[in-house]
């Protein structure tokens, strides 16, 4: 049943499908990569589902401007809340908001939907933009930053946020970490802050947090991996 | 091709390091060396998917702002299509993206009357020569099509690195794209330092003292170079291009203790 739902899906359009659970659910539900709708799919059937969209950075690409609209949209609020994460002055987000979009419009060509979703192309950006202007700018987490953080580890990730399909690998991977190991995780790559810093403000050892780090993005990026290989 | 699983410890280390404070040069050379760009590359996507993973929740963009972007975004992709028809394709810049603009507040301000100054006080103009074939592809393209180009000469200051530095410099604002060339400017030791561009853009708040950040880019030991522009923000108007010598990876904001060169669009 749910291969042959998945054929027909493929030939109406859809590059990629993944089946993924539903939280707390032990029915499935389509969730379309590549294809013509972004985010949950209608349930079964799938005849309901509207024929192929092209993706919005193929649009960019080809120079449709209508396209900016929709991927402002789509897009806008991840690249805020990442650039809010690492600044709290508003000009600095908007600086760095406006970067990243103009990065973006410029390297829609580049994107490849057998590589990354649209999400994570324009994620990787915004961590680009980010890192490089933490750097310029001098270091200086916030303890504001650094208590949010660990106040809010035990969640981190597991809103229902819909965000691409690498994140939801990643996120199971994460899901699978230790409540210490996500928490500096969450430090590392959302809050950016270096080993030494997570050191001093969790009073975990400084070769423990390597090694969670280090653990854990590996085995999101292997469990990514992995996915997209079944996936093909 | 090796796998994450394959890495050793200084590999796996490097890696997350780039792709969370960021790594000298030193250390991406040497993570070039032991890394299949490709491995290091799928590794950086699943830090970002990591990252929207984490994200508790989203939060929309601020209305004015967004009406902002939407506009400049419009302007800077409605101006694609034509360029595609005419066969021209993206091509890396000679340096990565990695500098950002705007200015902290506090922080020392640039004065463009001494950036004027100095333009007003420089007269070489020579010819120059090429290299990038690409890259002088798609500069060529832009000063075939562009209708709103805008193009200046580099002068050169007494600084010693412009001792018989000439070039020019093509932008479009409609495009959100330019070029300079150089010629005889003194080749710069990336661990020792990098040029910077900065565009006076007479539209916005505070212009004379927050020139906009255009990149930062090395001269070969030829001394020529064709460099894309690489501003960090939306250009509306040109009113001056200025080149500084900063420390490597560049500055938010310039101290100007070494200008190089300028160029004053005409008006």
């Amino acid at each position: 049943m749910v291969s042959a739902q998945l054929e027909r899906a493929k030939e109406a359009g859809f590059v990629t499908l993944v089946a993924e659970p539903l939280f707390g659910q032990d029915t499935a539900q389509w969730r379309c990569v590549t294809g013509p709708q972004w985010g949950w799919c209608p349930e079964f059937p799938m005849t309901e589902l509207s024929p192929p969209i092209e993706p919005l950075l193929m649009r960019v690409a080809r120079g449709d401007a209508d396209a900016v609209r929709d991927c402002l949209d789509r897009y806008g609020p991840l690249v805020w809340s990442v650039a809010k994460r690492a600044w709290s002055d508003l000009g600095t987000i908007e600086d760095v908001v406006q970067e990243v979009f103009i990065d973006v419009w410029k390297s829609a060509e580049r994107f490849d939907p057998s590589k990354a979703s649209e999400a994570t192309f324009i994620a990787t950006i915004a961590r680009r933009r980010v890192i490089d202007r933490r750097r310029r700018m001098g270091r200086a987490p916030s303890h504001e930053l650094i208590e949010e953080s660990s106040a809010s580890v035990e969640d981190a990730g597991l809103a229902e946020v819909d965000l691409g399909d690498e994140a939801s690998l990643a996120r199971r991977a994460i899901s699978e970490l230790k409540p210490d190991q996500r928490r500096v995780i969450l430090m590392s790559v959302v809050e950016g802050l270096t080993h030494p810093e997570i050191a001093s403000a969790t009073g975990i050892p400084l070769g423990t947090v390597k090694s969670h780090i280090r653990r854990g993005l590996d085995q999101a990026a292997q469990r990514l991996r992995s996915g997209r290989r079944t996936d093909r | 091709m090796t796998s994450f699983a394959d890495w050793d410890d200084q590999t796996l280390d490097l890696c997350v390091e780039q792709f969370t404070v960021g790594l000298n040069g030193d250390g991406e050379a040497t993570l070039g060396r032991l890394a299949d760009p490709s491995d290091v590359e799928e590794f950086e996507r699943a830090v970002a998917a990591v990252h929207l993973a984490l994200l508790e929740e989203v939060e929309e963009l601020p209305a004015a702002f967004r009406e902002r972007l939407e506009q400049s975004g419009r302007r800077q992709v409605s101006l694609k299509a034509p360029a595609e028809h005419a066969g021209t394709t993206t091509v890396p810049h000679i340096v990565p993206p990695s500098v950002f603009p705007s200015v902290s507040p506090g922080t020392k301000l640039i004065a463009v009357s001494g950036w004027l100054i100095a333009a007003s006080l420089l007269l070489i103009l020579l010819p120059f020569g090429r290299n990038k074939r690409d890259v002088i592809t798609m500069r060529d393209t832009l000063v075939a099509d562009a209708s709103d180009l805008v193009r200046a000469a580099w002068t050169a200051t007494e600084d010693p690195a412009a001792a018989g530095a000439s070039g020019e410099v093509v932008w479009s604002s409609a495009r959100q794209e330019g070029y300079m060339r150089f010629e005889g400017l003194e080749p710069n030791d990336r661990a020792e330092g990098q040029y910077q561009l900065w565009i006076f853009d007479p539209t916005r708040a505070d212009w004379e003292a927050k020139p906009v950040d255009g990149g930062v880019f090395d001269v070969p030991a030829s001394g020529s170079a064709v460099v894309p522009i690489d501003p960090k923000l939306t250009v509306a108007e040109t009113a001056l291009f200025a080149i500084t010598l900063e420390v490597p990876g560049g500055v938010v904001v310039s101290e100007r203790e070494r200008l190089v060169l300028t160029a004053t669009p005409a008006l």
